[in-house]
């Protein structure tokens, strides 16, 4: 009888999917494979901005999933268009779960290519945290996920456990349903066409603050992170963040590290002293480059503080959040360090030194 | 709502659930596929709805009015309603534009002001697709080869089921009213068939389609100035198994989410690269428009009867309209006519051949010699097909005639990744042809829980190889 196939088949489909699911959680949990998430595929995007792009860029964006998901690059572009009265290309090529090594690794293939004028590094606390790394493991992976050939061309397969990461796939399903209740249209929507719009679509007016206010998560997740010490203050961090200084130094890239305005409620979750440690430390980096160090979170000359209905949870930005810090943060802190950058060489004209 | 979509990773389930449950009131599960068919729809744009309603309506009371007309001249006029109604909301959202613009253009080309205005209408989603079907619903009345729909709800689920709405395949009243009078309940085959249908046209969107657009024809056709030959070629090739892949991709889902609600879609794809004439490719390539067009205006016309002008005369009207189809523009108007040159110089060599009494070889050597030839030929269309207008096809032409790029100091890359894919959709498609049944019933007959597993993990790798979300390029028609 028809309907009593129809009735075994499913539950036993789905009775197969949900092992295969739990399994493949249990497998990336086991492996510490988080950071490697689908939603981390950003890394794919910007492998290909850098390979097959030939674009100019005038401003580059490199953080994790914050700066990811709160520098709109055609909110930039089309302040900066309005007061510069002329067309600026900004790029965002941050990565969720970034770490130092990604951080280094992404610049110095940026000004292998293009040498922007100004390179925006985000500097907030609970960011670039020195446990996540294994740089090249995530590299091998994406590498090998962007493509067999890519990877027999670019970098020798000698791992062939990462292999296993595949499995960190599967996760997708659960997440995806897990995530839907606080899934909106407008969200999805939003950045879909702003985030798209520097491969030429076209920004426009009004269209920004959708109005969409999403209730501020539960955020136990990222009160995890933030406790998790010493903050991005390691030495490692320092020599690499040292690299990157002296690449833009070397490239006459005008260097911003810019401590992106948090969330308030975030802030007591922060283990005693290490803010503070973290604030002295990125000054201190700053000091000994010769390079701003924007703390946009404090100063009150900058008057960027956030409310909460700008997050959508107690680290990343909505929409709105978003909107709201790119056109500030275009209008305002831009103007004057692409100006001062445009006075010398003509960097950002797709006229690079190259390899 | 994209097939490829989380909201469709919940929407679809839902539905098939709610179906389950339905299943023993037939009247029941009608409105409720109905409702979620036009749910489906309003995520687009919830009023472009009232389209296919009017388009509905009109054509449920035509229908019945066909069916009851005796005059020759009463049947005819209650026919032209409907091509009126149907046609004439097609051209005015699809067309018109396109018609003021080019009239605006000729006049300012010879000396006048071209001043109408146009309506600048957003093109609802799936109306080439839905207009066809309900076309076919009254012609075939009107040819007295079909009974109208027992109900309206009937005929209202033909034309707007939601699989095949916004992109096809196209489907005859003929094919799918009697499996709604049927009540059509899915067999363990139809599930598990449905399944690998929906992951096989995954595989061809997300990773075929999608990737080799973004690494191979997208920098190629966005910026045709900036490369040279190779690249140029790659963007061609990369193109034709892009289109493939995305139409294909999305055919094949709505065939295997038609198939798990219990209906049978017509195969809209079988391998058309692996064609060995200029024939053979349109029994392979949309299937169901090409059948659409040979019933309705092809033999309509004449067909092949009336000798050769006549018939090649035919064969350019039905490509033009093919091309039309597609899409306002001179481009689409110039593929069509690209078509119907080939097709023609094709039938010419065969008719040539059949004179000579060469008799047709079936060896291994000459069905790839004319496998190649068919592909690079119909490679010859797909710039057409894909540039705006005649500059940027200009522009296209002007890269393949350079052998480097103009970007001496850094020329852009080929993707290695979208060069091997295209390989690989190539050894796919070849495996689908010689093994494509075998694989099948591999698939039905693993327990329905290894293929749960194997589903999962199928889904996990394809959302790795995802670049980003492309829309479809077949919902611009």
């Amino acid at each position: 009888m028809p309907s009593a196939r129809a009735w075994t088949f499913l539950p036993r489909f789905v009775l197969g999917a949900a092992v295969a699911m739990l399994a493949a959680n249990a497998v990336a949990d086991a492996a510490g494979l988080r950071w490697l998430a689908v939603k981390n595929q950003e890394h794919l995007q910007v492998v290909n901005h850098f390979r097959y792009r030939v674009e100019r860029a005038d401003v580059a964006f490199f953080g994790t999933s914050v700066t990811r998901n709160s520098a709109v690059p055609a909110v930039m572009e089309r302040e900066l268009e309005r007061i510069l009265d002329r067309p600026v290309r900004v790029w965002n090529l941050a990565v969720p779960g970034a770490t130092p090594e990604i951080g280094l690794y992404y610049t110095e293939r940026l000004f292998r290519q293009r040498r922007p004028r100004v390179f925006v590094l985000e500097a907030a606390p609970f960011l670039w945290n020195a446990e996540r790394k294994d740089q090249e493991g995530a590299e091998t992976y994406w590498r090998w996920f962007a493509g067999p050939l890519a990877t027999l061309t670019e970098a020798p397969f000698r791992r062939p456990r990462y292999l296993l990461r595949g499995v960190q796939g599967m996760n997708w399903g659960f997440e995806a349903l897990w995530n839907l209740p606080t899934y909106h249209a407008h969200r999805e929507a939003y950045f879909e066409r702003y985030q798209r719009a520097p491969r030429g679509g076209r920004y426009e007016r009004g269209d920004v603050d959708p109005g969409w206010q999403g209730p501020l998560g539960d955020g136990a997740f990222q009160r995890a992170i933030s406790r998790v010490d010493p903050l991005g203050t390691s030495e490692e961090w320092k020599l690499l963040l040292d690299r990157i200084a002296e690449s833009c130094a070397e490239k006459g890239v005008q260097l911003l590290l810019v401590g992106i305005p948090m969330c308030e409620q975030l802030m007591p979750e922060f283990e005693p002293g290490s803010y503070e440690r973290h604030r002295a430390w990125m000054s201190s980096a700053a000091q000994r480059h010769g390079v701003p160090y924007l703390n946009l979170h404090e100063d009150p000359a900058w008057e960027f503080r956030l409310e909460d209905f700008h997050f959508r949870d107690l680290i990343h930005y909505s929409p709105r959040g978003a909107a709201v810090f790119s056109r500030r943060f275009a209008r305002e802190i831009l103007p004057r360090y692409l100006d001062a950058a445009g006075a010398g060489a003509g960097a950002g004209d797709g006229a690079e030194d190259g390899d | 709502m994209l097939f490829n979509s989380i909201v469709f990773l919940l929407f679809f389930p839902t539905v098939v659930v709610v179906d389950l449950l339905l299943r023993s009131r037939p009247p029941w599960r009608k409105a409720f596929l109905l409702a979620a068919s036009y749910f489906f729809y309003a995520q687009w744009d919830p009023r472009f709805l009232l389209l296919i309603w009017t388009s509905t309506g009109v054509d449920w009371v035509v229908g019945n009015a066909l069916q009851r007309a005796t005059g020759e001249t009463r049947r005819k006029r209650l026919l032209g309603i409907s091509l009126l109604v149907n046609l004439g909301l097609l051209g005015t959202f699809k067309y018109y534009d396109f018609f003021v613009e080019s009239a605006n253009a000729l006049l300012e080309s010879i000396g006048f002001q071209g001043n109408v205005e146009t309506l600048r209408l957003i093109l609802p989603v799936g109306i080439s697709f839905y207009t066809f079907q309900t076309l076919s619903y009254t012609i075939e009345i009107y040819r007295r080869k079909l009974e109208p729909a027992d109900s309206l709800l009937d005929f209202a689920l033909f034309v707007g089921f939601f699989p095949q709405l916004v992109a096809g395949p196209i489907v005859r009243a003929k094919q799918f009213l009697p499996q709604v009078a049927r009540n059509p309940r899915a067999s363990r085959e139809d599930y598990a068939l449905g399944v690998y249908n929906i992951l096989s046209g995954l595989f061809k969107k997300v990773v075929i389609a999608d990737i080799i657009g973004t690494d191979l024809s997208e920098p190629f056709y966005d910026h045709p100035e900036q490369w040279g030959f190779a690249g140029a070629m790659a963007g061609i090739y990369g193109f034709a198994f892009q289109l493939y892949g995305d139409f294909a991709g999305y055919s094949q889902m709505a065939i295997g989410c038609g198939r798990i609600l219990g209906f049978r879609l017509p195969q809209n794809f079988d391998n058309p690269f692996m064609a060995r004439n200029n024939l053979e490719i349109w029994r392979r390539w949309h299937i169901t428009l090409l059948s659409w067009m040979r019933d309705y205006i092809y033999i309509p016309l004449g067909g092949s009867r009336g000798g050769s002008p006549r018939t090649y005369r035919n064969i350019m009207i039905t490509n033009l309209f093919s091309g039309v189809w597609h899409g306002a523009g001179i481009n689409f108007v110039l593929w069509g006519v690209v078509n119907g040159l080939t097709i023609s110089c094709s039938r010419m060599y065969q008719g040539w051949r059949e004179r000579r009494g060469r008799v047709r070889r079936d060896d291994a050597f000459t069905v790839w010699r004319q496998r190649f030839l068919m592909f690079h030929l119909w490679l010859v269309a797909m710039p057409i097909f894909r540039t705006p207008d005649l500059a940027a096809l200009a522009e296209v032409g002007r890269a393949l005639t350079r052998w480097h790029s103009p970007h001496v100091d850094a020329p852009p890359e080929i993707a290695a990744r979208g060069v091997f894919l295209v390989v690989m959709a190539f050894v796919a498609h070849v495996i689908s042809e010689y093994r494509g049944a075998d694989v099948r019933r591999a698939w039905v007959r693993l327990p329905a829980e290894a293929q749960g597993a194997l589903t999962i993990c199928f889904l996990g790798l394809l959302s790795h190889l995802s670049t980003e979300r492309t829309p479809f390029i077949y919902f611009q028609f």
